[in-house]
């Protein structure tokens, strides 16, 4: 039986039916989007866990390989850590994993985005500001069910248009209920963003 | 008790030296004076590009700390750097001039009563060019004899800079109460600030951000910004009033070309005071100036292996060429 051994911060609310996974981005800590959980439910518990890679002293949930592309052993490695972790420390702070919605910005909404494609995580809806697709899915399993909110800036120059597409397609290949946000900025998130996803999140609850 | 007088200078990161000289002098005219190496990091260069000769209030500068990595935009730091442009003719002529370089930059659009855009470099690094068809205040600097750019059109100076915060009650407190400033006008998140009527040369946008991630301060975010004090008595009042204010500070440091003291304002956020003299002049001749690799005193002894750890670059003088 494995142990907790994740950093992870959590902020306890009333709606206990409805918690919050922050996953944060590159170089950001447990803590970084609880303002932004708050914002999309005041009342959410929220945990953070933070990524246990550190790149030139920035956090991340997996690792680059040395041509700076995405070390992909890593990414399915730690995404099974982060995953396991999840569930271990919901279970102690007697929170239902199934209950969760993952809450992920740019690093983080990658490898919640990845989890949904490819592995089999206890959550079943996303709200991810500015993810990309890490990788070319080709099996798609059956995510019915699941539900994905995703935003992207048309001048991103971290994530393409093509790729923010392709993360898409894939998504809806897995049966995932999929909705867009778009802005023509690039990988800041805006108000109308932020508005915008709280909408969906009251309306898909 | 002396005031402060506007905007000094602006320091920022970016990932590569050569490319930002070509940035500034080549897109944006401006005129390097000043190539040296950061004191306490020898393999870190300094460049400072103002105008003609060196005014405060014109000059931007950069580190390119080698490692770094490229920063992420977010709350609690100076998120965009303002330049001044003379008139809305001159503005939208650099919105083609953008447009044929292949600059990433915004359509011109109209906010406290000037029109402006927005501008990416290389690194990401977020800019903006306002108008000063309708200011008032100080007036900018001068022509850089050798620039690229029409004199009718040329960068005339720094202009208003945002600084993004979740406290704006506390830097509110520290603009009004300790700096000067005050609070002229409000569009939805943005609070403009101005010192003493001084129009675009002194003024900061204040962007109330509650929710957004912190700033990561890697290559293509800004170190920190630096308002004018007359000289180095100015200067000493001023600590005085900064610590007396109960800010974290520096105390008295000689920067050489002026001098100046640093303090925080709030979480990421990092000013500096600074006087307008002595200049960047003292030390080389215009024409040597940005050519020649400038070393204090204490470092000359090892020139040779600090140019051997520096990628060289702007060599051979083209002023006038």
């Amino acid at each position: 039986m494995t142990e907790i051994n994740a950093n992870y911060f959590f902020q306890d609310g009333p709606d206990r039916k409805h918690p919050f996974l922050m996953l944060h981005g590159t170089g950001g800590t447990e803590r970084e989007l609880l303002p932004m959980a708050q914002f999309v439910n005041a009342d959410s518990p929220a945990i953070g866990i933070r990524g246990r890679i550190s790149e030139q002293g920035m956090t991340r949930y997996f690792l680059h390989n040395e041509e700076g592309g995405f070390d992909l052993d890593s990414l399915s490695k730690e995404t099974d850590w982060l995953l396991e972790q999840f569930e271990l420390i919901a279970k102690k702070l007697k929170l239902k994993p199934e209950d969760f919605t993952v809450l992920g910005y740019s690093n983080g909404a990658n490898v919640a985005a990845y989890s949904l494609l490819e592995k089999q995580p206890k959550f079943k809806k996303a709200i991810l500001y500015h993810p990309m697709a890490l990788k070319a899915t080709d099996k798609f399993l059956d995510k019915s069910g699941d539900k994905a909110w995703l935003s992207h800036g048309d001048k991103d120059p971290i994530c393409s248009i093509d790729n923010f597409g392709a993360l898409t397609s894939f998504l809806e290949a897995s049966k995932v209920d999929v909705t867009v946000f778009n802005h023509p900025e690039k990988h800041n998130i805006t108000r109308d963003e932020m508005v915008n996803s709280k909408k969906w999140y009251e309306k898909n609850l | 008790m002396t005031e402060l007088i506007g905007l000094h200078h602006l320091t920022a990161i970016t990932s590569n030296a050569p490319k930002i000289f070509k940035f500034m002098t080549e897109v944006l005219g401006l005129h390097l004076i000043k190539k040296t190496v950061n004191q306490d990091d020898v393999s870190t260069y300094h460049l400072y590009f103002t105008d003609d000769l060196g005014k405060a209030g014109t000059d931007i500068t950069f580190f390119d700390f080698p490692g770094i990595p490229k920063g992420k935009q977010g709350k609690n730091g100076i998120t965009r750097i303002g330049f001044r442009v003379p008139n809305d003719l001159a503005l939208e002529w650099w919105a083609r001039r953008f447009a044929d370089l292949r600059i990433e930059h915004t359509p011109i659009a109209s906010r406290f009563g000037a029109k402006y855009l927005y501008f990416y470099d290389f690194d990401d690094q977020q800019y903006q060019l306002v108008s000063d068809e309708y200011n008032h205040g100080l007036g900018g600097g001068d022509y850089y004899r050798y620039s690229p750019i029409p004199e009718e059109y040329a960068i005339v100076g720094l202009g208003p800079t945002f600084v993004t915060v979740n406290y704006l009650d506390k830097m509110d407190k520290v603009l009004t109460e300790l700096m000067g400033f005050e609070k002229i006008d409000r569009k939805d998140d943005l609070y403009l600030y101005e010192l003493h009527q001084n129009g675009h040369g002194a003024q900061v946008i204040i962007e109330d951000s509650q929710i957004m991630p912190d700033q990561f301060q890697g290559y293509g975010t800004v170190h920190h910004l630096a308002f004018a004090l007359e000289d180095e008595d100015a200067l000493h009042e001023w600590i005085k009033k900064v610590k007396e204010f109960n800010l974290p500070d520096s105390g008295f440091v000689d920067r050489f070309y002026f001098k100046s003291e640093y303090f925080r304002p709030g979480n990421g956020v990092l000013f500096e005071l600074a006087t307008n003299g002595p200049g960047f002049l003292l030390d080389e001749t215009y024409e040597e100036a940005g050519v020649h690799l400038e070393l204090p005193p204490f470092l000359e002894a090892k020139r040779a292996e600090i140019e051997a750890n520096l990628v060289p670059f702007n060599t051979e003088s083209r002023k006038g060429k």
